[in-house]
């Protein structure tokens, strides 16, 4: 039988296609019956409706790393992504939920022979977008204490998060930036105003602007991702 | 224009699914970053400018603007990676894929005295299938021209005529050589075409010697937009 009978031509609803709004209750006749529930249950059916965007969930670990002879470090992530068309969906309705970003504990190597210092710091962060561009990236600062103990940036890295479902293992390259002279680097490990970069999450994921700065490569942060992607395939992705 | 989802009491209205032309083009995001370099050999900081090449099918969509990448300045230890870092989101449309996008890359060097001069160069081509790939690119820096070559004719065959060719193949060109060191800086290319197979003047790029020289790495992730529908493979 045929159950796609039940479109017919409306013609107050202007020229779409099978759009319909009749009511499928009781006043249809009798050989209707069969094909109501058939027909309920294609129009609940999840696969026959289009949605209006997709979503990105994915979660992760901030497992370990080094840094060139440092000891103690705590790690800050902050999650950006383009703006336009990608929302954060909060989980909470706590202020520090507002952005994705958070800081971790200070952690310390174990002995003097390894450098690995182990922050086990998770994350989790849902996405709701129309567009791929502006792909989210996890955008990371190492800092620690100095030879007086004050709180200084170490590193900046970032990372895409993975683009296909599943569990994946990154490596962030971490680098720091460096003073503009001899002199003004040694001022600054005397006062604590090492080179460090102002709003690191915009400056570091968009990569405008960094022409003129001068870095070097001082470690890595080994991170895990888990992602799942949902309406990626009736957008045509996946 | 599609009329909204609606419940009205107990039934449900049949959401249609509207599709239009676009949902169809074929699009690709090559979303990923240069992460750096490698073997390079230099005290001098270095720093990576990358532009894209592409066929005519090709139309980059986001960022607005194409006028390619330059990454930060970085100093490595030997053995270490030269870190640049630069994240990159490009997303393409495509109506014909002949021209695959590539990666026309050159290495800069800035040195004590705050000068910049190239280093080398190098091509990469963007993967063809979706996920996660990291691209690894041999760089060489170009030491001189051989000349000579010039005087063949352009299709001669280099097997057949091999007592003019063995005499001039091995002659590098002494006065780059002397220039660069003397100069201290290696011969430049004047345009990116020896790079690229698309343009004409590729064919120019058997007079060209050159020296190797160290990598770049670039990780990469790529997404493919209806290239099952329309039967592309990668997806």
């Amino acid at each position: 039988m045929n159950t796609r009978n039940y479109k017919k031509d409306v013609s107050d609803q202007g020229s779409i296609k099978g759009q319909t709004n009749q009511n499928f209750g009781f006043s249809q006749p009798q050989q209707f019956q069969d094909g109501v529930s058939r027909i309920q249950e294609e129009m609940m059916d999840p696969r026959n409706i289009q949605p209006d965007s997709m979503f990105l969930n994915f979660s992760g670990v901030l497992e370990c790393g080094e840094c060139e002879d440092e000891e103690s470090l705590r790690i800050e992530y902050a999650v950006k992504y383009g703006g336009d068309d990608w929302t954060y969906l909060k989980t909470s309705n706590n202020a520090d939920d507002a952005e994705p970003s958070g800081i971790s504990q200070l952690s310390t190597s174990r002995n003097l022979h390894s450098r690995n210092i182990v922050w086990n710091f998770p994350f989790e962060c849902n996405f709701q977008t129309k567009n791929i561009f502006g792909w989210p990236q996890v955008v990371v600062r190492l800092s620690g204490p100095d030879f007086m103990g004050r709180s200084v940036a170490k590193g900046y890295g970032s990372v895409h998060v993975p683009t296909q479902p599943g569990y994946h293992e990154r490596i962030i390259r971490i680098f720091k930036p460096l003073p503009i002279s001899g002199f003004t680097g040694f001022l600054g490990y005397l006062l604590g105003n090492t080179a460090e970069l102002k709003n690191f999450d915009k400056v570091i994921s968009s990569g405008e602007g960094r022409e003129v700065t001068r870095v070097k490569s001082v470690g890595y942060v080994k991170v895990k991702f888990h992602v799942t992607l949902v309406n990626f395939d009736k957008f045509g992705y996946l | 224009m599609s009329v909204p989802y609606q419940q009205t009491g107990n039934q449900l209205d049949y959401q249609e699914i509207k599709q239009t032309k676009a949902d169809l083009k074929a699009e690709i995001h090559f979303i990923g970053q240069i992460v750096g370099g490698l073997d390079f050999q230099t005290d001098d900081g270095l720093f990576c400018e990358l532009a894209i090449d592409c066929g005519d099918g090709w139309d980059l969509l986001q960022p607005g603007n194409n006028k390619g990448i330059q990454t930060q300045t970085s100093y490595a230890n030997p053995g270490q990676l030269f870190s640049w870092c630069h994240p990159f989101d490009l997303h393409f449309s495509v109506s014909n894929i002949i021209g695959w996008p590539k990666a026309l890359l050159k290495v800069w060097r800035l040195d004590s005295s705050n000068k910049i001069d190239a280093c080398s160069y190098g091509t990469s081509i963007f993967p063809r299938s979706a996920g996660y790939h990291q691209m690894t690119c041999e760089t060489w820096t170009p030491t001189g021209e051989n000349l000579d070559l010039e005087i063949r004719k352009p299709n001669e065959d280099l097997a057949t005529n091999t007592d003019q060719f063995s005499k001039f193949d091995r002659s590098l060109d002494w006065r780059f050589q002397a220039l660069s060191f003397y100069m201290e800086n290696p011969p430049r290319l004047t345009t990116l075409a020896p790079l690229t197979t698309d343009k004409g003047d590729f064919a120019r790029r058997k007079i060209l010697n050159s020296i190797s020289n160290g990598k770049v790495i670039i990780e990469v992730e790529v997404i493919l937009k209806n290239f099952k529908r329309l039967s592309f493979s990668g997806q």
